[in-house]
């Protein structure tokens, strides 16, 4: 080979490889298999009712001569949709979905199960499809759940699982030791056993537990001087800015908002009229009281009946004290971490959103 | 006139630049060499080949050559001696650096001694000072040699050779060691060496030297060749013809120097064997060269076992100051490289902060929605109508069109909408003041009374939850500003618009979600945004002298100790730029605002204690991002300058190459945005990526050309106006 043929041959090879990847290029530009805008979400999916009204239309799309017909009849109406789900449609005057004949110890129920009326399921027994009722629910022990809807009230017994939803219309009662996935919502009240797990809670009252007495507010505070407090760096536009970490003590009343580049404690009592930040872990003693908003960039730790007015965010986890409150009737919140622990007793008024909680 | 100028400017550059690679291209390998010590032209042609000579030194005049090595050498009554007796390490010494083919002649001569091993003279060829691999000639006292080759590093091949002849200690022998194309051949007193394996790595850097190792070897009369051009000769010539032509050896018997007798050498040469001189052809003996420098001090240390540090280089400040320069241009590509990355991966593996996107249950407060337009009569009715759509509490939502002497019927529009939705929409229709867009929302601001705003620009679409979105963050009370994400919504227009779409895919997806999952700086970008008032009014509201009141903004907002936000899921069309100029427009105006504020900010992020260092760190390279593009051209010029002048190594070249290639190739910046691409689930449009270098090529220009105009004061208070892009009605 010479030398000329040679560095004829290298230089094509090089052009060749530079000029490989533009083919695919070349036939994108010409084509455009993937020339859409990207999808932009034009409407809010942050409504935690959006699965349970998706279902409500999937209801009256489907099953709306069926739900008209509740009254003629007293018997179960089973059968397929036109993709193969299986249905079964109850009459007000049953309340319990009837029984496979073929075979009764079946653990799975594979209907999709409408209710007319009241509707109990089994207890440790699995509906892998949606559940809808007209009057209230009731899950038996155990029993696991895909999703549910009712018009009234939802009862689930201890140790129940939902895997993607829940709205009742009314309240939802959760017994013991329930793990719920996804998003739970009630138009009235969500009453939630102990050891329960969830992600994602919604309605205008939500207890945990026993709702503690309320505590008694300190009667005395005193005013807190801010910027005489150590590593005070800066207030401005009504906030004070702190460096490395700030204690509040025990009993004071601060009026503006606290951001802190490390860890924020406030003592037991004490009354911020504001909003407060931590870079680090937040930890609140036992009945702060504090309007604004309350925002940890990593733990946070509240003691037993705190108030908090605003929302409440912890980037990492968050344990909540017996007897805490958020927001109130009037001004609902949210209260959102990666983690959360809540003890018996807490009421929130709004949203509760926890990854592992 | 400036346009034009700095047309003239630029075109002039390039066909500047472009002569003096032609011109460099076009001379011979050793350019460098040649251009910088040899005024006289003298050449000589052997066997087909012209060669010219570049070295010639006899030491006649005592004076030291410019030159560097290593270990114990110096000038001996016009000899140059390498003195390495007891053979701790391997004196060398190197008369030019870089020859490309060549040849090396000189006398030798072995000094008498009693050491155990062999003493050795060495003649030899190296590519790199790094010794990745050397060849050359080996010559004992004795009857052999061994020619000897080594392709890597401590990895040698010695194969000992019968020289044909007796080396006599202490006589005066004549060498020569010829490198061409890629072959090493090598003579002794005439007499060809057997080479079984001559080849030498094909190589741009080649460097002539002689050595020593256990002995004590005096060097004379010392020509250096290097290849011109080939000659056509007929008939077949080999090197040995040559050779074999010149006249024979003659040796003269001559005293030993004082200084063999004083270092007590023994052996041959201690019983006064006489030095041989021979007789070079005369023709070729040149008087010393003039350009070179004597040495005036700075001798290499002795050493023993230890290798020394490289040598200093002696040529002078400006070359230091290049090295300097290069040195920092290429630490700033590997920062932004390494910062390419990091986002990138942190994208990929890292923990994703959206910490207040759960905030939907809360009580909303107050915000005045400021909508700059300036003659945008296509858009602003739709962004109008869209607004009064979004799901927020209608009496905390103040929709504020601001109609900045409009020619068009914007007015109209916004008047109309207006009464058709009493007390939705307060309009601002200003008709004098200061021009541009900070002008105008400074004015607009004296109608907030919320607490809060956000900014749209008239072509933009917020979806229905957008408002909510933006406005969930300013909750924590450290925030000042709150940035959503912009998404091309012309994507297939053309091809500038795709390659725009990905790279705001990659700004946003990846860069501007990084920096949040990081806690670093996320920029407000002055739509699709919004601030806090009162922040903004502790750090001295909208500067109107800015020329990007955004980025000013988001600075002045970190020096005052708050934090923007960047909210990846809130995302929003906007029409990006669809043609070349437009577009070069548009980096030209955000070149100079970037610019800008990091002069008037720079300084400040260091002293600033409200800030931590990532976030002083960030912003800086965040503002530096477009002082890349001169960087990095300003590195090429260097690399280009340093290689002209005979720093010819590879090494720098190649890291300035590869660095570059890394910032704009499929290393970094590919990485990141087909990471963008891959996380918006849009991977056919990946396929675009070889593009994206060509979007950088006109990046480079218009940075270039914005900063130069910046630096040289081309571009006063006359560049602020509303900068605007014409928009069109979108299709349904």
């Amino acid at each position: 080979m010479s030398l000329a043929f040679a560095s004829v041959l290298f230089l094509a090879v090089t052009l060749v490889w530079i000029l490989l990847p533009l083919v695919p290029a070349f036939h994108e530009l010409r084509f455009k298999t993937d020339a859409e805008p990207l999808r932009v979400v034009r409407r809010s999916d942050t409504n935690i009712r959006h699965f349970a009204l998706g279902f409500r239309g999937f209801l009256q799309k489907h099953f709306a001569t069926h739900l008209d017909r509740c009254e003629l009849t007293d018997l179960p109406q089973i059968g397929e949709l036109t993709d193969g789900t299986p249905f079964c449609v109850l009459p007000e005057t049953v309340e319990e979905p009837p029984v496979d004949q073929e075979n009764p110890s079946t653990e799975e129920d594979p209907h999709l199960v409408i209710s007319c009326g009241n509707l109990k399921l089994d207890a440790a027994k699995t509906y892998p499809r949606e559940v809808y009722a007209r009057g209230s629910l009731s899950a038996g022990k155990g029993a696991s759940l895909r999703a549910a809807l009712a018009d009234q009230s939802i009862y689930l017994g201890d140790g129940c699982t939902s895997y993607r939803w829940l709205h009742a219309n009314g309240e939802i009662h959760v017994g013991q030791a329930c793990t719920l996935y996804g998003r739970v919502s009630a138009d009235r009240l969500i009453k939630m056993g102990d050891d329960c797990r969830f992600e994602r809670l919604h309605a205008p009252r939500i207890e945990f537990g026993t709702p503690a007495a309320p505590h008694e507010t300190p009667e005395e505070v005193r005013e807190i001087d801010l910027e005489k407090l150590p590593r005070f760096a800066d207030h401005s536009a009504d906030r004070y800015l702190f460096r490395r970490q700030l204690e509040i003590p025990a009993g004071g009343h601060v009026e503006g908002d606290i951001v802190v580049t490390g860890k924020l404690k406030i003592g037991a009592g004490a009354r911020i009229d504001g909003s407060i930040k931590s870079h680090d872990d937040l930890e609140l003693a036992d009945n702060v009281r504090i309007a604004g908003s309350v925002v940890s960039g990593k733990n946070m730790r509240l003691g037993e009946g705190c108030a908090l007015g605003g929302p409440v965010v912890a980037e990492q986890r968050a344990e909540i004290g017996a007897g805490c409150t958020f927001g109130d009737e009037e001004n609902p919140t949210t209260l959102s971490a990666r983690g959360l622990k809540i003890a018996s007793g807490v009421v929130a008024y709004g949203t509760v959103w926890g990854g592992d909680s | 006139m400036e346009t034009r100028r700095q047309k003239i400017l630029f075109v002039a550059l390039l066909v500047l630049c472009t002569a003096v690679t032609l011109f460099r291209l076009t001379m011979p390998e050793t350019f460098a060499v040649w251009m910088r010590v040899m005024p006289e032209d003298q050449t000589v042609i052997i066997n087909n080949t012209q060669w010219k000579k570049l070295v010639s030194w006899d030491f006649s005049d005592g004076h030291f050559p410019d030159a560097w090595g290593w270990g114990d050498f110096d000038l001996e009554n016009g000899d140059l001696v390498l003195h390495d007796p007891q053979g701790d390490w391997t004196v060398y010494f190197t008369p030019i650096e870089h020859a490309g083919d060549f040849i090396l002649d000189t006398e030798f001569m072995i000094e008498p001694g009693e050491n155990a091993g062999p003493q050795e003279a060495h003649l030899i060829t190296r590519d790199s000072r790094e010794l990745n691999s050397e060849c050359g000639l080996a010559v004992f006292i004795g009857d052999h040699g061994f020619l000897r080759n080594t392709v890597r590093k401590k990895n040698y091949f010695r194969e000992t050779v019968d020289l044909g002849q007796t080396v006599v200690a202490g006589q005066w022998q004549r060498a020569r060691l010829q490198y061409l194309n890629g072959r090493v051949s090598a003579w002794v007193n005439g007499i060809e060496v057997p080479s079984p394996d001559g080849v030498y790595p094909q190589t741009l850097y080649t460097e002539p030297h002689f050595a020593a190792h256990n002995s004590t070897v005096h060097y004379r009369n010392i020509k250096i060749y290097s290849k011109m051009r080939n000659v056509p000769l007929p008939g077949r010539h080999q090197p040995s013809d040559l050779l074999a032509g010149l006249q024979p050896w003659r040796t003269e018997p001559v005293d030993l120097p004082r200084s063999w007798q004083r270092r007590g050498s023994g052996g041959s040469g201690g019983s006064g064997t006489g030095m041989a001189r021979g007789a070079f052809n005369s023709a070729e003996v040149s008087p010393s060269l003039s350009l070179w420098k004597p040495i005036t001090g700075n001798r290499p240390q002795t050493f023993s076992g230890v290798e020394p540090p490289p040598l200093p280089d002696r040529r002078g400040i400006p070359v230091l100051i290049l090295k300097i320069i290069f040195g920092f241009i290429i630490v700033s590509i590997c920062l932004y490289i390494i910062r390419h990355y990091v986002f990138t991966i942190n994208r990929l593996t890292g923990q994703q902060r959206h910490p207040y996107l759960d905030l939907d249950t809360v009580e909303w407060p107050g915000v005045t929605v400021l909508i700059p337009a300036h003659n945008e009569e296509e858009v602003i009715g739709e962004v109008l109508e869209v607004l009064l759509e979004v799901d927020y509490p209608a009496d905390r939502l103040r929709i504020l069109p601001i109609n900045d002497r409009s020619t068009d019927s914007t007015k109209e529009i916004i008047d109309r909408l207006c009464a058709e939705n009493p007390g939705r929409i307060t309009p601002f229709h200003r008709t004098d003041g200061e021009p541009g867009k900070a002008a105008a929302l400074r004015d607009a601001m004296k109608m907030v009374d919320h607490e809060f705003v956000l900014v749209f620009d008239a072509d933009y679409l917020p979806g229905t939850g957008l408002v909510k979105q933006l406005m969930a963050p300013f909750f924590d009370p450290e925030v000042g500003a709150v940035m959503g994400r912009v998404v091309p919504h012309n994507v297939g227009t053309n091809l500038l618009t795709r390659m725009l779409d990905l790279e705001r895919s990659g700004g946003y997806q990846v860069d501007q979600q990084a920096r949040m999952n990081l806690r670093l700086v996320p920029q407000y970008g002055g739509t699709v945004g919004g601030l806090r008032v009162q922040a903004l009014d502790a750090v001295g509201g909208w500067r109107t002298d800015s020329l990007a009141e955004d980025t000013d903004a988001t600075y002045r907002l970190l020096l005052g100790g708050w934090k923007t936000v960047y909210q990846n899921r809130s995302e929003c069309y906007e029409q990006v730029p669809d043609t070349w100029s437009v577009r070069m427009n548009q980096i030209f105006r955000w070149t100079l605002g970037h610019n800008q504020t990091l002069t008037r900010y720079f300084w400040k992020m260091f002293g600033n204690k409200r800030t931590r260092f990532a976030e002083k760190v960030d912003g800086i390279l965040l503002l530096g991002i477009y002082w890349m593009s001169p960087i990095m051209l300003l590195g090429w010029l260097v690399g280009g300058t340093l290689w002209y002048l005979g720093i010819n190594k590879p090494g720098l070249i190649i890291i300035l190459a590869v660095t570059t290639y890394s910032a704009v190739g499929n290393f970094a910046v590919f990485f990141e945005i087909a990471t963008a691409a891959h996380l918006d689930g849009t991977r056919g449009r990946i396929r675009l990526l070889p593009f994206v270098l060509m979007g950088f090529m006109v990046s480079l220009v218009s940075v270039t050309r914005a900063t130069l105009t910046q630096i040289f004061r081309l571009h006063g208070r006359d560049g602020i106006f509303w900068h605007k892009t014409k928009h069109k009605r979108r299709e349904a």
